[in-house]
């Protein structure tokens, strides 16, 4: 079991600025539990409840002493909220050591039973970061009352990603074959990759690009989501298909292929649709999601798991467009990122409502309100090149490169348009809009599971 | 608390917990000093004792300060003082 915290990044900074004060310094860091399918953990930050100066009765660089009245009324808050209560204190000083003194584990069996009761939850979380010339630092621990499992991974999700191992965690070493990745932008990048647990919804042109590029960068772990059979048509753009793999399914096809790549990772094949609640459950255990269909309904699913799960999202689209004559005159290609404060799809205007709504339907139910005129007409079949697919697939993997590296400008975009006919690349970014879920004041950021699932009619 | 009246009608009874444990108690008004002598051992003063107001902030009740008591009223106990951190060099 893994337990992974998941942190949005004004959060995150929060806990970094205050692991470099001189003094040590406390709070409670309120987070919703998610179970995942692989019976891991995901704890998802929603608040950090500082202690009031006025309940520090002593606040040095080596300890602490805080009055009840400096915790207590945060537990209150985690019943409210349905939270875990993760109490947080740092380490200040540069290269300081995160791990527990003895009076820390003191203080710790101290709290649980209060924790855990007071906050009506099952666990107690403790957690203590330093700074490490700007990056955090941790250990951390969950405790149910009667065993201590570590929370192993930080993951911190917002315009720029970063995701730590805990300081007392083992993880495994980075392949010599990464030397070029390395070179260019060096190890720890090179072993977060080989960290991440990656999904792929969509295995068609663009999601069979993108599945090749995170595997030759380093990416161990993928789960593919798919639920056609290659057609002939396919093999001209899907990357491992050949004319003898026509009728298997895609997921399938790729799966192989990637294990032909590199026999040592670990590729689940899913062959369903996301807009099946059981298999839109299987990414509560992904870190980030390439969404790489071109169906709406598709992309609502994975707009809400991004915002309700905090699992950052890196939504693809090609649109190529001809004169009727059968000459190209539009290539267009989309790489959207949404993550915790930035605009959904929805809002976005990227998904078709009505379109999504006639993709749900059965293909009778479908045809019968499109003869009426209450549904409409899905289209058929749209041109697609591999050039543009792998081109826009390249696009996606470089927006995972960049966040983690964070090379780029600053503010990052969130959006990176590509207008290939005219050889032209634009970005913006975009706030969600009022009320939506997508916006800070709905609640629903890091809200984890809810019933129905994703607040969505399955 | 908990006391027979001899010869009279039994008096109403209150349930109440304490850091998940119930007592039955039968005064209508406690203090935090009688609060504190319910549980047993009763609560040291290494302890500060929280009343759970439902919708509101946790209420910290003094030994002098007076609850009126109801069923189903809850309390609960925490650490007066925590002192985390890493004064010693003795990381385990």
């Amino acid at each position: 079991m893994t337990t992974t915290l998941v942190v949005p990044d004004r959060l995150a900074s929060r806990l970094r600025e205050l692991s470099t004060y001189d003094v040590e310094t406390g709070g409670v860091i309120l987070a919703r539990l998610v179970r995942t399918p692989e019976d891991n953990i995901r704890l998802l930050a929603r608040e950090l409840l500082e202690v009031p100066d006025h309940a520090y009765e002593r606040r040095e660089a080596q300890q602490l002493l805080i009055s009840s009245e400096g915790y207590v009324p945060a537990l209150a808050r985690a019943e409210e909220a349905g939270c875990v209560p993760i109490w947080f204190h740092t380490h200040p000083g540069n290269d300081s050591n995160p791990a527990p003194s003895r009076h820390d584990l003191t203080v710790n069996r101290s709290l649980s039973d209060l924790f855990r009761l007071r906050a009506d939850s099952p666990f107690y979380g403790a957690l203590i970061t330093s700074s490490d010339d700007g990056t955090i630092t941790f250990t951390g621990s969950l405790d149910d009352g009667v065993s201590i499992a570590p929370i192993d991974r930080l993951w911190v999700v917002g315009p720029r990603l970063a995701l730590y191992h805990a300081c007392d965690s083992e993880h495994q070493g980075v392949l010599d074959i990464y030397d070029r990745n390395i070179r260019a932008f060096g190890g720890p990048v090179q072993r977060v990759l080989g960290d991440l647990r990656a999904g792929i919804v969509g295995c068609g042109g663009t999601g069979s690009a993108v599945a090749e590029q995170l595997v030759r960068l380093g990416v161990r772990d993928i789960q593919l989501i798919d639920p056609d059979e290659l057609s002939d048509s396919n093999v001209t753009r899907v990357y491992g298909s050949r004319l003898k793999d026509v009728g298997r399914p895609k997921v399938e096809v790729l799966a192989d292929h990637l294990a032909d790549i590199l026999p040592s990772i670990r590729v689940r094949p899913i062959q369903s649709m996301i807009t099946v609640e059981e298999t839109a459950r299987l990414l509560l255990d992904a870190d980030i999601v390439f969404g790489c269909t071109d169906d709406n309904a598709g992309r609502m699913v994975l707009s809400r798991l991004s915002t309700y799960l905090l699992v950052p999202v890196i939504d693809c689209g090609v649109l190529l467009s001809s004169d009727g004559a059968g000459r190209l005159d539009g290539i267009h290609g989309r790489v959207t990122v949404l993550h915790p404060g930035q605009a959904c799809l929805i809002c976005r205007g990227r998904v078709d409502l009505g379109r999504a709504r006639s993709e749900m339907l059965t293909p009778e139910e479908r045809n019968r309100l499109v003869d009426e005129g209450y549904a409409p007409a899905l289209p058929g079949v749209e041109p697609a090149v591999v050039a543009y697919t792998s081109a826009v697939a390249a696009a996606a993997v470089a927006e995972l490169i960049e966040r983690l590296t964070h090379h780029g400008v600053d503010p990052v975009p969130s959006e990176v348009l590509l207008r290939l006919h005219d050889r032209e690349v634009s970005t913006n970014n975009q706030e969600p809009l009022d009320r939506h879920y997508c916006h800070d004041s709905s609640g629903k950021i890091g809200l984890g599971l809810t019933a129905p699932f994703l607040d969505q009619t399955w | 608390m908990t006391e027979a009246h001899p010869g009279g009608k039994k008096p109403k009874e209150f349930h109440i917990k304490i850091d998940r444990v119930e007592y039955h108690v039968v005064e209508e008004e406690l203090t935090g000093a009688q609060l504190r002598q319910l549980p047993h051992p009763p609560i040291g003063p290494d302890r500060d004792l929280f009343e759970v107001i439902p919708g509101q902030a946790d209420r910290k009740i003094d030994d002098t300060y007076v609850v009126e008591i109801v069923n189903g009223k809850r309390f609960f106990t925490a650490p007066a003082h925590i002192n985390p951190g890493h004064e010693v060099a003795d990381h385990t």
